[in-house]
């Protein structure tokens, strides 16, 4: 049930924010979109998928134990294996005061909203995926880099400098390798999530410079930002001109990309460039009503209003029904209610277990000097 | 402790001064045994570990001054951890011929247990991280694991323990 719930949530927050996005036919912008949210109404289900990591540590499935690295030096001098540390760019000069600052844990709460469900970071340097992709050709397995946008925060967080950026990559061939090879090229603050796909980039543009070379008439064709197929803008009379190439061209009736609608509702026709025909210069024979009646058919605001507050309300609710209540009987008969806990006193009951040796370890410690 | 003093300490060490020695161990053993302890999942193995790297650091001092020198003790922490371990698989066998008191586990609390239970990498940086208090870019540096990769684990372990703390599984 909860889940169920969780789930709902996280449909009507990512519905919001996706359809924001989707409405532009380029991918989004860098805007930042992410507001801060409860940590008990964005718990989206921790997507059980490993992937194989080309580090000292390979990770496995969670129900296994992790290997242990394999030391090539059998000696115990591990202190020799360590690296004396060099400056980092990263790390500001020290003061008595940031030192103070730095040790304190960052709270739970101040965190990276979609790390969850947008996967680890990149192990490379490349923040726009896709201009490096568009510069460097983009391999046969990737079908799509979509930036849903990206999340900063504020000066007090330990993140103060740092952008992270939310990718969407579909591949026609989703296997670890190639999972490997996106991320070898992503900075190691973009996180990605990858879906399957089924036409590569490099079918779909073939595609969409055939259809261009048509010039079909009265249709826009573009290349989808944030799925596996070519886009056809068409009205309901000139559908039937488009070839739909086993399934990849999406026909899309009535919608005109970046278009104006006129004061009273009228809706310019397409033209050949994809630009918008004024309606003077319309003879009448293209226009299309199922934009304008799209328009009559809106709610009025007083109705979106209704469903805003509604939506409000029933978030508001849900966070209250998500929060599990425990409750346990004491020997007189007597019921408490046990608050469930929270990622916040996780981490106190982690700093609280701090555990410290024997008393006689100093001592042996001191005689073996 | 601070970086700055612990800088102070390693100076003095390098001097032959013991005392800077007493007064590391002071100040940082408890944050050591339990990086170490929950590597290990043993106390007697902890406890070596963090006797072989205070040893270590008075035989052989770091010889030039470090840019973070709490996260290299840490590191030096789990390196000793995880050496420790690498040498004592399994300790199930010497149980049954000496007088080696098996892993109090039932002197463990819930978080102990939720702890024990991740994964040694998720594990290894949640302990750092809160115990530690270390930052996320020094356990990245420390892992030679990208900090995404470290932020990641980081949230899937709390929420993982979270989710166990409160009546599930892990």
């Amino acid at each position: 049930m909860t889940n169920k719930i969780n789930t709902i949530i996280i449909a009507a927050l990512l519905a919001v924010n996706f359809s924001t996005v989707s409405a532009q036919a380029a991918p989004a912008s860098t805007e930042v979109f992410a507001e801060d949210i409860a940590e008990e109404d964005v718990l989206p289900d921790i997507a059980d998928e490993e992937t194989q990591f080309d580090s000292e540590y390979t990770e496995v499935e969670v129900e296994d134990e992790d290997p242990l690295p394999d030391y090539e030096d059998d000696t115990m001098d591990f202190m020799q294996d360590i690296a004396i540390e060099e400056p980092s760019e990263d790390f500001a000069a020290s003061t008595p005061e940031e030192f103070e600052q730095d040790t304190a844990p960052t709270e739970p709460l101040d965190y990276p909203d979609y790390l969850e469900e947008y996967g680890q970071g990149g192990n490379g340097t490349e923040e726009v995926l896709e201009k490096y992709y568009g510069k460097f050709g983009y391999p046969e397995y990737i079908s799509y880099v979509y930036n849903i946008g990206a999340e900063s925060f504020s000066s007090e967080s330990e993140y103060a400098d740092m952008t992270f950026w939310y990718y969407t990559v579909a591949l026609t061939e989703n296997t670890p390798e190639n999972q490997q090879a996106v991320l070898d090229v992503a900075a190691e603050n973009c996180y990605i999530k990858f879906v399957d796909a089924k036409w590569s980039y490099n079918e779909r543009k073939a595609v969409y410079d055939e259809l261009c070379a048509m010039e079909l008439e009265g249709i826009q064709i573009e290349m989808s930002a944030n799925s596996h197929h070519v886009n056809a803008y068409a009205f309901e009379a000139n559908t039937d001109v488009i070839p739909e190439y086993d399934g990849m061209v999406e026909i899309i009736i009535g919608v005109i990309p970046n278009a104006e609608i006129g004061a009273d509702g009228a809706v310019p026709g397409l033209g050949l460039d994809g630009g918008v025909v004024p309606e003077a210069d319309l003879d009448g024979s293209t226009i299309t009503t199922g934009f304008v009646d799209d328009k009559k058919e809106q709610l009025p605001v007083w109705a979106w209003a209704g469903i805003a507050v509604i939506a409000f309300v029933a978030v508001g609710g849900a966070i209250v029904l998500i929060r599990k209540n425990r409750v346990s009987v004491n020997s007189d008969g007597s019921a408490e209610v046990a608050a469930s806990v929270t990622k916040k006193e996780v981490v106190e009951m982690i700093s609280d277990s701090t555990e410290k040796p024997s008393d006689e370890l100093k001592d042996k410690i001191m005689r073996g000097l | 402790m601070t970086d700055i003093e612990i800088a102070e300490r390693l100076s003095r060490l390098r001097e032959g001064d013991k005392n800077a020695l007493c007064e590391l161990y002071d100040g940082m053993s408890p944050a050591i045994y339990t990086i170490a302890l929950r590597i290990t999942n043993d106390r007697a193995l902890a406890e070596d570990a963090v006797q072989e790297l205070f040893i270590k650091l008075m035989k052989t001092p770091p010889a030039a001054e470090l840019r973070k020198p709490r996260a290299y003790i840490f590191k030096a922490a789990r390196n000793a951890a995880l050496d420790i371990l690498r040498k004592n698989p399994s300790h199930d066998d010497i149980e049954e011929h000496c007088d080696i008191p098996a892993p109090q586990k039932e002197e463990y609390s819930d978080v102990a247990e939720a702890l024990n239970s991740l994964p040694e990498q998720q594990r290894s940086i949640v302990v750092m991280h809160i115990n530690a208090g270390l930052k996320f870019r020094e356990i990245a540096e420390i892992t030679d694991i990208p900090l995404g990769t470290v932020l990641w684990r980081y949230k899937k372990a709390i929420t993982a323990m979270k989710d166990a703390l409160n009546g599930g599984t892990l």
